[in-house]
């Protein structure tokens, strides 16, 4: 299970702005780099994050090799509702990682 | 490990020292060239006007250490749902592979800003495209000294 840390507003007003940061632990592997004995580094890399509020994307991109080791992402909203913020990765395998952040929005 | 494979392997790495130190036109086999970089922006965006401005790339005049340099991207747009940005690419002159990332955003971004930490094979200028919701593109830059290159030392 990768490391994942989601900064988040708890609470925002309505219509308000919010800046979301989130990271997950990942070597981001580009392909290019060669082991001790001159072996290619297979790559293994996140192709892909979304951000869902409530269910609908609000952000998404696309990551390459260009991207560094433990991918960290500043993006902002607009706080609609109260609800969820579904935070997901998933790499060049398909394989998964997400998590949560409740937000009231008064 | 033969005295050729040796001498191959010491050239290349003095060469990737060299050209991490000395600039990014070394020509090192794996850097790429700015064409490539023109050539995913086209791929990625079709053959529209590609306009000056708008777009504000904001990376650290010097960075020690290309594998992780810390990049803002922001977009001057009202992110409003008739006018809005929809997708911003990161794209590099001189990496191994010029796509660097893609954004997708919407009018529910409220704020066409993203910032990362991106890789950089040596001392380059950053391009990033904007796409607006009218279909307009719009692209920026800024560049950065690279002292010590990602993907040659590792």
């Amino acid at each position: 299970m990768a490391t994942i840390r989601i900064s988040a507003p708890d609470t925002a007003a309505e219509g308000e702005v919010i800046e979301l940061k989130a990271l997950i632990q990942h070597p981001m592997e580009t392909g290019y780099r060669r082991g001790s004995r001159g072996e290619e580094i297979p790559r293994d890399i996140i192709t892909r994050f979304e951000c869902r509020y409530n269910g609908e994307v609000v952000f998404a991109s696309d990551f390459h090799p260009g991207i560094a080791a433990n991918p960290l992402l500043t993006f902002y909203t607009k706080a609609t509702a109260s609800g969820t913020l579904e935070f997901e990765w998933t790499d060049q395998d398909g394989q998964s990682w997400s998590d949560t952040h409740d937000i009231t929005v008064e | 490990m033969s005295e050729q494979d040796f001498t191959l392997t010491r050239r290349l790495l003095l060469g990737g020292l060299g050209a991490g130190m000395v600039s990014s036109a070394f020509p090192f086999a794996a850097l790429g060239e700015p064409e490539d970089a023109d050539r995913v922006i086209r791929e990625l965006f079709g053959d529209g006007e590609i306009q000056e401005g708008r777009v504000e790339v904001k990376l650290p005049p010097i960075a020690e250490n290309g594998n992780s340099v810390p990049i803002t991207v922001s977009v001057d747009s009202p992110m409003s749902e008739a006018d809005h940005v929809t997708r911003i690419a990161v794209v590099s002159p001189a990496n191994p592979l010029a796509e660097i990332a893609t954004f997708e955003l919407g009018p529910r971004a409220g704020k066409a800003e993203i910032s990362t930490r991106i890789r950089m094979a040596g001392t380059q200028r950053i391009r990033a495209v904007a796409e607006m919701s009218d279909g307009s593109l719009w692209i920026g830059s800024a560049s950065t000294v690279v002292t010590l290159a990602a993907c040659v030392v590792g």
